[in-house]
């Protein structure tokens, strides 16, 4: 057959175009937001990063005008960590309850006082005291900022925020060499002087910086509206120390983290120290040639920060919630293969690229764990959590080297790696198994508080009664609402604020959603809020864009323009696989099953997003089977031979295999005798109950009042939402619909 | 939802109690600014004074032949002073990777005595041993050289 040009365009005009999803912009580091506080805070971190090894490097200097001895001075740098460590745990604590831009203004400003007031030392006690006082404000700034990007920075790209600031460390070792020069120059003194004139300078900035409200961003990613300015009231906000640390350690994800990080730390921390050692002794080179040979290999380090960061966001964006867990764990587990051949090779140039890649996969842990870690911290217990994994991460580091040299000392310093290199696989198994279970559900229970709180702060303001949300709501879907008695002022009140939040979390939200067949636009800036449990159903006439509403949402098509929610997911560019393994399962209309393959063939494709786990299927397949008891018989019976009934029932019980938490259902009616139809519609009832949100679709306005709990309405590509279903009457609806109103 | 105040909350009660009501933003602002300008200048002249500030007795690079375990160090130290003559002490060092000394002595002048006359330059030659063979391996990085006492002479 031949198609004639007209014919052909008027084809290809009626097909489906498939639009391209949003690009994740990996290159660029972030999108659409002001990039200042990012800068100014990374500046921070370089600045005091950058005095952690100056003193070390002035030793010789130290040594002649002081006439001190080697004990000396390692009290010198022992002292310094000391104070680290002490000042590090009160820092968090403040940063918790004052403003975190303050902090860090006085505590850089202070730094800066000290650094002069080291510099201007006439003896020993006086040096002692500067870096004792030096190392009390030096962690002011770690705590602090971690807390401070997760409010400035939206969450979506919070590993990448935690990226760039992470490079602050890099670069404040990269100062090191410079801090040399100047004391060669013009004495050590000098430099302690120079080093602090740039820390007045942050400071003064960072007093500028506009105080982000705690938990701003969870609430923009939640679309939780509110005032941004106003402080959200958390009971977090005044617990004692005590408390607010045993309630972050029983946060699982984080705490396996921290024994990660501290695991690892045991290895890493020793590299920096031993390497050089390891490559006079193993690979015949100088003391100037190792040295430069680890600064290239730092270089990886640097590749690392920058890609991991964007590379946990975009598969974050793509539909693995938990990718900033899987990234770190992944990263820490390819490094231990690649360190160990590093020091097993004896070609010197094959073991720095193997010691460049190793040390790669081992920094990119960072920016995502650290994102991790901030996401499973209540918004009010972020500085308390971060400085407590910097205490840990400190004393294993200071550990690690004291190992090394033991086990050298006993063996040799091969052997030494070879123990301690294991440590970074086991970090990364840590992550794998504990936090990468838990970090879902703890992210989501940090979610829940915050909508919690915002919600009680909401109803605070109007007067109504707080919801009863907790956040097991969200690990956890509630039974399904009982059917709301008739509201006597009818549907058009049931939009308002306060009644969204009493009436449950959002688990759909869409907003200004266009979608265009080629030419033909067929959904016109759809918003709707779809509460999460019970049965909503969408009504409409045919072809108002009902089924193109269902594809989009599901995944099969993606809209031009607008935004799209799943709880706190956007699932922009998510591919349909992807949604369906967040929860939403699509059941087309039409008995959309595989007539050739028998019925429990079919049921198994829907087990797709559990296909990695034959027992999980095999329990949801009976639980499948206890819904829809006449399939059972029919098990190796061909679907295409059943009756249309059962039919249908076959497509719903694959719809549910997958376990959805939103089931998206067109046209269950369709073709159906009413007797059919009536026995599919309890069991629809019945999956409504055990836990699932349904959004039905129907033409049938009897069908859709009969099982649905709210109606939406949809004509000429827009969506109303009418109210619960008991408040409407069937003929009026009928009569609305035949003539479009809305 | 309200607890106890904690440790924190009571330090701070009590700080803002003994500070009275002249401690509110407007103090709290002047304040920092005082002390960013100050330190900011004062780190500044202190800096710029250490850079003009130049030692009188001026240590040049040190030079060394190292024999076996045994590293002899020359270094030529210049007087800078219009006036005075000095009859210095000069040291010699071997620097381990963090700075501390492996090995130290005292250099002597390579030619006459220690006396140097204004604008005057003398090498100092200094031996250093007792280096393990792994320590010159592994640990040894750099040389210095460096006036123990500066000496003005009678």
């Amino acid at each position: 057959m031949v198609l004639t040009p007209a014919a052909t365009e008027r084809i290809s005009s009626l097909t489906p175009t498939l639009t391209p999803r949003p690009k994740f912009h990996v290159t660029r580091k972030l999108v659409g937001v002001w990039k200042w506080p990012l800068v100014l805070l990374t500046a921070v971190y370089t600045i005091n990063v950058s005095d952690q090894f100056l003193l070390s490097s002035m030793f010789p200097l130290l040594k002649r005008e002081f006439g001190l001895s080697d004990t000396a001075l390692g009290i010198l740098s022992g002292s310094y960590l000391i104070s680290v460590t002490l000042g590090t745990v009160p820092f968090g604590a403040l940063a918790d309850r004052y403003s975190r831009t303050r902090i860090i203004a006085w505590g850089t400003a202070a730094w800066g006082v000290t650094m002069i007031f080291t510099g201007m030392a006439s003896g020993f006690v006086m040096l002692l005291l500067g870096r004792m006082v030096l190392g009390l404000w030096d962690p002011c700034d770690n705590p602090t900022s971690q807390s401070l990007l997760a409010d400035y920075y939206p969450v979506n790209q919070r590993s990448k925020v935690m990226g760039i600031y992470q490079m602050g460390q890099l670069t404040g070792f990269f100062l090191l060499p410079i801090g040399g020069l100047m004391g060669q120059a013009w004495g050590w003194r000098a430099t302690f002087f120079f080093f602090a004139l740039p820390a007045f300078v942050v400071a003064l900035l960072s007093w500028r910086l506009p105080e982000p409200v705690r938990g701003v961003q969870e609430r923009r990613h939640q679309r939780l509206e509110s005032d941004e300015r106003a402080t959200i009231p958390s009971r977090f906000q005044s617990i004692p120390v005590v408390e607010a640390y045993r309630h972050i350690l029983r946060c699982r994800s984080y705490t396996a983290s921290l024994v990660s990080s501290a695991v690892g730390s045991l290895f890493f921390g020793g590299i920096g120290v031993w390497t050089p050692t390891f490559l006079i002794r193993y690979h015949d080179l100088d003391i100037a040639e190792a040295t430069t040979a680890l600064s290239v290999v730092a270089v990886g380090g640097l590749v690392g920060v920058l890609t991991a960061g964007n590379l946990a966001d975009f598969l974050t964006h793509s539909g693995y919630t938990s990718a900033r867990i899987g990234v770190a764990g992944i990263a820490r587990l390819i490094s231990a293969p690649l360190f160990i051949a590093a020091f097993l090779v004896g070609y010197t140039p094959l073991m720095l690229v193997l010691l460049s890649f190793g040390a790669l996969f081992l920094v990119a842990a960072i920016p995502p764990l650290n994102a991790a870690r901030v996401d499973v911290l209540h918004p009010d217990l972020r500085g308390r959590g971060t400085s407590l994994d910097a205490v840990t991460q400190s004393l294993a580091s200071a550990a690690s080297p004291v190992i090394y040299g033991a086990i050298a000392d006993a063996s040799d310093l091969r052997t030494a790696y070879m123990v301690l290199i294991p440590l970074a696989a086991l970090a990364g198994l840590i992550l794998m198994t504990f936090a990468l279970a838990s970090y879902r559900r703890d992210e989501q229970a940090v979610q829940a508080m915050v909508r919690r709180e915002h919600a009680e702060h909401m109803a605070g303001l109007t007067g109504a009664a707080p919801p009863a949300a907790s956040a097991k709501a969200v690990q956890a879907p509630p039974p399904a609402r009982p059917r709301p008695e008739a509201d006597p002022a009818g549907a058009d009140e049931s939009g308002s604020e306060v009644q969204d939040a009493a009436r449950g979390d959002p688990l759909l939200h869409i907003e200004g959603l266009d979608f265009s067949y080629g030419p033909i636009q067929v959904l016109f800036g759809i918003d709707m809020t779809l509460p999460e449990g019970g049965c909503h159903a969408l009504v409409g006439r045919n072809g108002v864009g009902k089924t193109t509403l269902l594809a989009n949402i599901g995944g099969l098509l993606h809209a031009q323009s607008g935004r799209m929610f799943f709880r706190d997911q956007d699932l922009v560019g998510i591919p349909p696989e992807q949604r369906a393994k967040l929860g939403i399962t699509l059941m087309a209309a039409g008995q959309s099953m595989f007539g050739s393959l028998s019925v429990r063939d079919n049921l198994w494709f829907g087990a797709y997003p559990f296909a990695g786990s034959s027992s999980l299927v095999g329990s949801r397949l009976e639980e499948v089977l206890d819904v829809f008891p006449a399939l059972g018989s029919r098990l190796d019976q061909r679907a295409g031979t059943l009756s249309g009934g059962e039919q249908q029932m076959v497509a719903l019980g694959r719809a549910l295999v997958a376990g959805p938490e939103l089931l998206l259902i067109d046209e269950l009616s369709l073709g159906l005798a009413p007797t059919v139809t009536a026995e599919l519609l309890k069991v629809v009832e019945r999956i409504a109950a055990l836990g699932t949100t349904i959004l039905l679709v129907e033409q049938s306005i009897g069908v859709a009042l009969s099982v649905a709990d709210s109606v939406f309405f949809m004509d000429r590509g827009r969506v109303s939402e009418l109210g619960p279903a008991a408040a409407l009457d069937a003929d009026e609806l009928t009569r609305r619909l035949l003539e479009g109103q809305q | 939802m309200t607890s106890s105040p904690d440790l924190l909350e009571r330090s701070a009660r009590t700080a803002a109690r003994l500070l009275g009501p002249w401690w509110n933003e407007r103090t709290r602002r002047v304040l920092f600014a005082v002390v960013i300008t100050a330190g900011f200048v004062v780190g500044l002249v202190l800096g710029l004074l250490q850079v003009y500030d130049r030692e009188v007795l001026d240590v040049g690079e040190p030079r060394v032949r190292v024999e076996g375990l045994t590293a002899t160090v020359q270094v030529t130290v210049r007087n800078t002073s219009e006036d005075v003559a000095y009859c210095p002490v000069v040291g010699v060092a071997a620097l381990d990777r963090d700075g501390l000394d492996l090995a130290k002595a005292i250099a002597l002048p390579d030619l006459g005595d220690a006396r140097l006359a204004p604008k005057a330059s003398t090498n100092f030659v200094g031996v250093l041993t007792g280096i393990s063979r792994q320590d010159f391996d592994e640990q040894l990085s750099e040389y210095a050289a460096f006036v123990e006492q500066e000496n003005p002479c009678p």
